[in-house]
């Protein structure tokens, strides 16, 4: 059986109604931008998979949760309170920056908190020479954008007023095609990333340049 | 004082074979029979195996036979299956439950045991999950290299990270060892084998790296690959597949031909990778077969998404497909998934895969009608002229042969013949087609 660790919380950060960063003890686990980890409620031994938001160079560990409507897990950790345990395993996954490419454009298009994964690559590696697209139905889902430089971060708000763009994603990939020596990385739902590749697909971008992480 | 007897009862996956396999190696060299699974012995492994709820099922229904053999019996239950069920099965006060992690120790456990030295605690303390002594010939022909253990890529209907954790790789040096120490014991056919092998790494080196070394590893013998995921093959490796010790067949997953299935599954590659990917490697690989798993049936998959995995079945034309109804299993994400497809639907897609899957693997063992193939004897049957073996060819398709009475094999099991390949004999109603052929140029290769 996979080693479970055992992480005091250290607080919790409400962003709104739904959404709020849980930190803990980073203890001794080490990890990669872009990775997640498994994590779950004492006691109990059912888990769900969270990206690490905060940066490898903290000496804790930071996720950002979106609770789930009768979300079984997601609605247990955002009731936890500062001292109490939580059980870790990890680190998994592939949605890593590839070192070799570091110097092409980058391409980060996350829906929701699909943010995660590109909020720890920005913290970690200081000079990305990135764009953000993140697609959210309303302005409450503009997950702590003053942590991303403006100029690189573009909000597509699809049910309210506000933001860059009132498209969805797919929209705005339409209208803005993507460089070809670009390198693309998508986190999100499958039905946003398959509409994603078919939209780069038409405009002939190689696929061996995506890399992709499906939440559900 | 008469040597101690061991069974063993494996389910599930290669890999969990190649280490029963080991297992069973190491108990030979501290002494112990084996006997058949079900007869009287002193202890009894099941490598259990907890990838469907059906596989579960399987695992408890070999542990209760286990369990039944005589009251004496020491049980041991290993594998994936211990691992996601560890406090229920050691609950009975009699079942010895060996993770993962320490399997490669479950000899020298058992045989401490015997000796009155046994103390399980220790256990925990040494991890090593290559840890194996080199197979013995036990139940095969081939030996089995163990490269790498547990995966990390998260596929939403698999268990397997939640139980064999994460992705370690086996230093090359050893693996290299381990591939030389094989065939210097007269293995003629070593298989690479583990959880999620194209992910082996060592400081910045992959899987190609590897297996260039083991390939260009002392000895004479030939090396195939256990079950490979197809998300890390790069040009290297495309290239080592006409390596002349390379074995010329891939059991590559591609598990659905619909890219967004294998989106849904957390795959990571498209049906179009996949494909290019295989056209690549037949262009440049001689007589190369190319076997496959399929899941049919996952949830929100539709008639469209089915066809499409269809005509890439039909397209690839697979020399084998293991079809596999969708299992729900549970902790799994696919398991919660909405859309989750009628047993009669995905009994009726089934049907049609395994239908596509006999077809073309007959038009490819047709195809090698005339050729000569290198055969491994695994089984010998009859007597006198009427003796003949049964084995593998180097692309993992099975032949049967007479053997030249003339020539008194001492140990048919195990050496390698060239075949002459000439014919096809169709069986259960044309759904399984075998070569035979004939010993060429006086047999052995
Ligand atoms: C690799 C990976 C990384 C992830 N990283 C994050 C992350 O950083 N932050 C985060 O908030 N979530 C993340 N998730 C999703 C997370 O693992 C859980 O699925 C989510 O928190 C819901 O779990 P739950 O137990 O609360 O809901 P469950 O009890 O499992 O489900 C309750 C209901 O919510 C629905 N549901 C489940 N997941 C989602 C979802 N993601 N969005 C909308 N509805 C959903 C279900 O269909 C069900 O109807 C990630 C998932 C994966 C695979």
């Amino acid at each position: 059986m996979v080693n479970s660790q055992k992480h005091r919380v250290l607080g919790l950060r409400a962003i709104n109604s739904d959404a709020y960063v849980l930190r803990f003890e980073r203890g001794n686990l080490d990890f990669e931008p872009g990775q997640y980890i498994h994590i779950g409620t004492l006691p109990g031994t059912e888990k769900r998979e969270y990206t690490v938001y905060s940066s490898p160079r903290e000496d804790y560990l930071e996720v950002l949760i979106r609770s789930a409507p009768s979300g079984n897990i997601s609605q247990r950790l955002c009731q936890l309170k500062a001292g109490e345990e939580v059980s870790i395993e990890g680190p998994f996954g592939l949605f890593q920056l590839d070192s070799t490419a570091l110097d092409s454009p980058l391409f980060f298009l996350g829906i929701g908190t699909g943010i995660t994964p590109f909020h720890c690559f920005v913290q970690s590696y200081p000079n990305l020479n990135y764009k953000l697209i993140h697609g959210v139905c309303t302005v409450s889902e503009c997950y702590e954008y003053e942590k991303y430089d403006k100029n690189r971060l573009l909000s597509c708000i699809s049910r309210e007023e506000g933001g860059s763009c009132h498209d969805g994603v797919s929209d705005w990939l339409r209208n803005n095609p993507i460089p070809h020596n670009a390198m693309v990385y998508l986190c999100g739902s499958s039905a946003m990333i398959y509409d994603v590749y078919e939209i780069l697909g038409e405009q002939k971008f190689d696929t061996d340049r995506i890399l992709v992480e499906v939440y559900y | 004082m008469p040597s101690r007897c061991v069974s063993f009862k494996t389910l599930g996956c290669r890999l969990n074979q190649a280490e029963t396999e080991a297992i069973a190696g190491g108990f030979k060299a501290l002494g112990w029979e084996i006997a058949e699974f079900g007869r009287p012995v002193d202890a009894v492994v099941v490598n259990g195996c907890t990838v469907t709820n059906a596989a579960d099922r399987k695992s408890r229904s070999a542990m209760n036979r286990a369990l039944r053999i005589t009251d004496k019996t020491l049980v041991l239950i290993t594998g994936c299956y211990a691992d996601g069920h560890r406090d229920a099965l050691e609950a009975d006060g009699r079942t010895y439950v060996i993770g993962n992690a320490h399997k490669s120790y479950i000899p020298q456990l058992v045989d401490a045991h015997f000796k009155g030295e046994l103390m399980p605690g220790h256990l925990e303390q040494h991890r090593d999950p290559f840890g194996y002594p080199l197979s013995q010939p036990v139940f095969r022909t081939r030996a089995m290299v163990k490269v790498q253990d547990g995966c990390n890529n998260g596929c939403s209907f698999c268990i397997i990270p939640f139980v064999r954790g994460r992705a370690v790789s086996r230093p090359m040096a050893d693996c290299v060892r381990a591939v030389e120490d094989a065939a210097a014991s007269g293995y003629r056919e070593i298989v690479l084998t583990g959880v999620n092998m194209s992910r082996w790494q060592e400081e910045g080196r992959g899987f190609t790296s590897l297996l260039d070394s083991c390939l260009n590893a002392e000895g004479h013998f030939r090396l195939r690959l256990g079950s490979l995921e197809p998300d890390r093959l790069d040009e290297g490796l495309i290239d080592l597949m006409s390596h002349p010790k390379m074995t010329p067949h891939l059991h590559l997953c591609l598990q659905s031909g619909s890219e967004r299935i294998l989106l849904a599954m957390r795959r990571q590659y498209t049906a179009a990778q996949y494909e290019s990917c295989v056209l690549e490697i037949r262009r440049r690989t001689r007589q190369f077969n190319l076997t496959t798993d399929i899941i049919v049936g996952f949830p929100g998959e539709t008639e469209r998404e089915f066809s499409e995995t269809a005509a890439m079945c039909e397209r690839l034309k697979f020399g084998h497909i293991h079809t596999f109804p969708y299992s729900r299993r549970s902790g799994t994400r696919a398991d919660s998934m909405d859309g989750q497809v009628s047993e009669s639907l995905k009994k009726e897609w089934s049907e049609i895969i395994r239908g596509i899957s006999v077809r073309s693997r007959r038009q490819f063992r047709k195809s090698l009608i005339g050729t000569v193939q290198d055969v491994l004897a695994e089984q010998v049957e009859g007597e006198g002229s009427k003796r003949r073996a049964r084995g593998l060819s180097a692309n993992y398709v099975p032949v049967r042969f007479f053997l030249p009475n003339s020539r008194p094999y001492q140990q048919v099991r195990g050496e390698m013949f060239s075949v002459r390949i000439c014919g096809i004999q169709d069986e259960a109603g044309g759904k399984n087609s075998e070569l035979f052929g004939e010993v060429w140029n006086h047999g052995r290769t």
